[in-house]
């Protein structure tokens, strides 16, 4: 976005409000510092010279989860992400990053991942005797699922050796996708690592990719070349449902609700494929969020690096809302959902599973 | 002990703002007004903000604020426009969105208990999963708030054509007084707190009544002349369907520009209507497709603010006047801003009268065309005034109005406001407790009209005129400025 478009989206804005109707941020700490016209209206001060550009008011923009609900619901059809995104980059340009974002900055950089996990082990989870090999397809596994959630990874790993699909992984080849360096603004950093992705993708002749992690797949899909096909997993299970490679051995007698989460929602556009997954399960009864889909409310989950507090309360209206709906599961498909649900999940009275659906899947296939 | 002490003592100190970037924010509402504008009218800064969440805590807010004389300002969506959340005399804002929940559905008596810092949205969005609707809501249903359309008057928006404006489908409030005495009414003393803009209590709770919802019908019609429309706009009244509405031509032009697909005609649009008398009656126009019509009311909400970006800047009026004089007045609005861009939608309400909803593109960048456009409030008043109507709602910017919208009840009005908050601390500044006499707003008005039309390099005068004009009505009644 240049100055110019910049300056016309900030002056577009009606201040009408709607923007606050499924702000994650506003429904928690409620102060119109926090949402999009209230930034709007900051932003059109500072430009008219009649406000300092402070550090509270860089506060103001790294609070967002970037969930995109507000351009869902923007009458005027404001990019707001797209002009956080902007002004991101100014700020990590002028070494302005907030403490928060720069110590994870310097972690992506050193370790290649945000959680500061050994670079060699990226590949632990692998089988000791896994070899890294020239493929169509390949499994990009991302941080979250090579580390600390690799019960995700094997699962996906499972499933398709299950039904005979030829991929490869990168292994401990792999970087981090750059998705946080992008998120704080840091594009330069964000880029080496496309870079050095891509030419392993090359290097083993890819030309499908596909990711459990939406976080990954949105940046895949939006910041890699764009000669790679860029699937989510639940994208690849559902063709193989359909193609009737899959057999399920077990009845899932539970009431289920899905999350759709920001990343594979509204920024990719994958509504349809996990329901039709846990449609496909004999004996579940899918419940809705009484908000989904393209108007679904954001876990809050980027927030954690932010404010881990508030991120969580987040997390468990969403939580009360399943628990209120009977339900026994919520099905995420994103990692950030799965691990700030389940600490939400501790703020909530009522009982409710939460579980990632690569793992529900593999639990339920035939032995 | 501070103010910002004692609140926080009682909602919590993360349910209180005092940051600067807060306070910027809590002092504009939807309509873009300079900052001199606003200064001009003599709003002050406030000094706190504070969220509260419950009864309890607005009660004992309301206590504390009556014994130490602070203004406090009520706040819901803030989307009315006519400046009714800005706090004129500073002191403490409530923001009321933090009580939004819906407290209980009862389809076998029909009604809804909901907290009024509820957005319309939510609430309709709830009812109707549950196969029921509601009646009078507003056209910014995302963010307007049920607090705020009660206080407002709600009797223009949709669904009142059939269900009558908001305070008829009142069955139960519980509002708060200045002294922060609790009290309950019954559907006849809700009535007295509807349209009276945050100024006699706060209402925090609110029983509706809800509607069986049967399967609706969209109807749109074109016609090639705006006679011919208003001709059947005015028989489809006695239909009493659940949303009727007019849409000119120019706006139609202007929404093809942001991505609508409809023909530019003068365009009548009625949701729930009896499907064959509809039809007899707009015997002149053309039927589009049932799906057209019902993507145009899935995006009801969106609608008007999609052409926003074609300003950048929007000013909208609202008007009321009876259906009988509707075409008059579309002639009288057309002739006054031909040479503007502009686009007008008009809502039938109960009783025969239309909300008239012309909406005009500027450029607040562009500060004497812009002082320009937001002078034509007056003329645009004198229409409707012309037309048997009146404008709609008061605030702080149509105070000079309030004699003409209200008559003879505007001392019984006074009366009231005096037993209910003698300390005249509830939104102050506002309806029947201006700040600045009518008179010197409208000399300030013609002098933003006037001023660039005969001076081209006017900028300093645009400036200056207007609100020196303020500063003396100001001064007139012993406000302060700052």
């Amino acid at each position: 976005m240049n100055k110019q478009e910049l300056v016309e989206n900030i002056y577009t804005c009606a201040s009408c409000g709607y923007c606050r109707f499924g702000c994650p941020v506003f429904s928690e700490i409620g102060f119109e510092r926090f949402t999009a016209r209230g930034r709007m209206l900051i932003f059109k001060r500072i430009l008219e010279g009649k406000f300092p550009y402070t550090e509270d008011v860089f506060r103001s923009i790294y609070m967002c989860s970037q969930c995109a609900n507000c351009e869902e619901i923007c009458p005027t059809g404001i990019n707001f992400i797209e002009i956080i995104d902007a002004l991101k980059i100014d700020l990590a340009r002028e070494g302005k990053l907030p403490e928060s974002q720069k110590a994870m900055r310097e972690i992506v950089r050193e370790k290649s991942n945000p959680f500061g996990e050994a670079r060699e082990e990226r590949g632990a989870w692998l089988p000791k005797d896994y070899q890294v090999k020239e493929s169509e397809a390949l499994y990009f596994v991302g941080c979250a699922a090579s580390y600390s959630l690799n019960r995700t990874s094997r699962s996906v790993m499972k499933i398709l050796e299950k039904v005979k699909f030829d991929f490869t992984t990168l292994g401990n080849l792999e970087y981090c996708c750059g998705e946080p360096l992008f998120r704080m603004g840091e594009i330069g950093l964000g880029n080496e690592l496309v870079e050095k992705n891509s030419l392993e993708f090359e290097r083993l002749g890819v030309k499908t990719i596909f990711a459990s992690c939406p976080g990954c797949l949105k940046n895949l899909k939006h910041k890699y070349p764009p000669e790679f096909r860029v699937l989510h997993t639940v994208q690849l299970f559902s063709e193989l449902i359909k193609e009737g490679r899959v057999e399920f051995g077990k009845e899932l007698n539970q009431r289920v609700i899905y999350h759709d989460g920001c990343d594979i929602g509204r920024h990719v556009g994958i509504y349809e494929e996990p329901r039709e997954i846990l449609q496909s399960i004999p004996g579940v009864e899918l419940l809705e969020f009484d908000y989904n889909r393209e108007e679904a409310i954001c876990c809050g989950g980027p927030l954690v690096s932010q404010d881990p507090g508030i991120a969580k309360k987040i997390a468990s209206r969403r939580v009360e809302e399943a628990v209120e709906k009977g339900a026994d599961v919520i099905v995420t498909t994103c990692p950030t959902c799965f691990v700030n649900f389940k600490d939400g999940a501790k703020l909530v009275e009522g009982k409710v599973d939460i579980q990632e659906i690569s793992q529900l899947l593999l639990k339920l296939l035939k032995k | 002990m501070t103010l910002y002490e004692d609140i926080s003592k009682i909602v919590g100190e993360d349910r209180v703002s005092r940051h600067e970037l807060d306070l910027l924010c809590y002092s504009r509402d939807l309509a873009p007004m300079p900052d001199e504008l606003l200064r001009g009218y003599g709003m002050l800064r406030p000094k706190l903000v504070a969220k509260p969440n419950t009864i309890d805590e607005v009660k004992e807010i309301m206590k504390y604020a009556y014994l130490k004389n602070i203004p406090v300002t009520l706040r819901g969506g803030a989307t009315f426009g006519l400046g009714g959340v800005l706090p004129m005399d500073g002191g403490l804002v409530l923001d009321l969105c933090g009580m939004r929940r819906i407290l209980e559905f009862n389809p076998e008596d029909e009604y809804v208990r909901v907290q009024t810092g509820c957005e319309w949205k939510r609430v309709i969005d709830y009812v109707e999963a549950r196969g029921y609707t509601i009646g009078a809501n507003p056209s910014s249903g995302p963010s307007s708030t049920i607090g705020g359309f009660i206080s407002t008057g709600g009797s223009g928006g949709i669904g009142t054509i059939r269900h009558g404006p908001v305070g008829d489908q009142i069955v139960g409030m519980k509002v708060v007084l200045a002294n922060g005495e609790l009290i309950e009414t019954d559907p006849w003393s809700s009535w007295m707190f509807v349209g009276s803009e945050g100024t006699l209590g706060i209402i925090l709770e609110v029983t509706l009544k809800i509607f069986k919802l049967g399967k609706r019908s969209y109807l749109m019609y074109g016609f090639d002349k705006l006679d011919d429309a208003i001709r059947a706009l005015e028989r489809l009244c006695e239909l009493r369907p659940y949303f009727l509405s007019l849409i000119d031509k120019n706006l139609i032009t202007l929404l093809n520009k942001k991505g609508h697909h409809l023909p530019e005609k003068e365009t009548v649009f009625v949701v729930d209507g009896d499907e064959a008398k509809v039809t007899e009656i707009c015997g002149k126009g053309i039927k589009y497709r049932e799906g057209l019509a019902r993507e145009e009311w899935e995006n009801r909400y969106k609608t008007i603010l999609s052409i926003k970006g074609l300003g950048p800047t929007i000013f909208p009026p609202e008007l009321q006047v009876p259906i009988k004089r509707f075409y008059d007045t579309i002639l009288d609005l057309r002739g006054l801003i031909k040479n503007l861009e502009y686009g007008i939608e008009a809502m039938v309400n109960s009783d025969g009268m239309v909300s008239v909803l012309p909406t005009i593109l500027t450029d607040e960048r562009k500060k004497s065309e812009y002082f320009r456009v937001c002078s034509l409030t007056r003329r645009i008043s004198n229409i409707a005034y012309k037309n048997g109507g009146c404008v709609y709602g008061i605030g702080v910017y149509n105070t000079p109005h309030m004699s003409r919208i209200h008559g003879k009840s505007l001392k019984v009005m006074r009366r009231i406001k005096k037993g209910l908050d003698p300390k005249n601390i509830l939104n102050p500044g506002k309806t029947i407790h201006y700040k600045i006499p009518g008179i010197f707003m409208n000399l300030s008005m013609i002098a933003m009209e006037i001023i660039p039309t005969i001076m081209v390099f006017s900028l300093e005068l645009v400036n200056y005129v207007p609100l020196r004009l303020l500063r003396l009505g100001l001064r007139f009644v012993g406000g302060k400025m700052k």
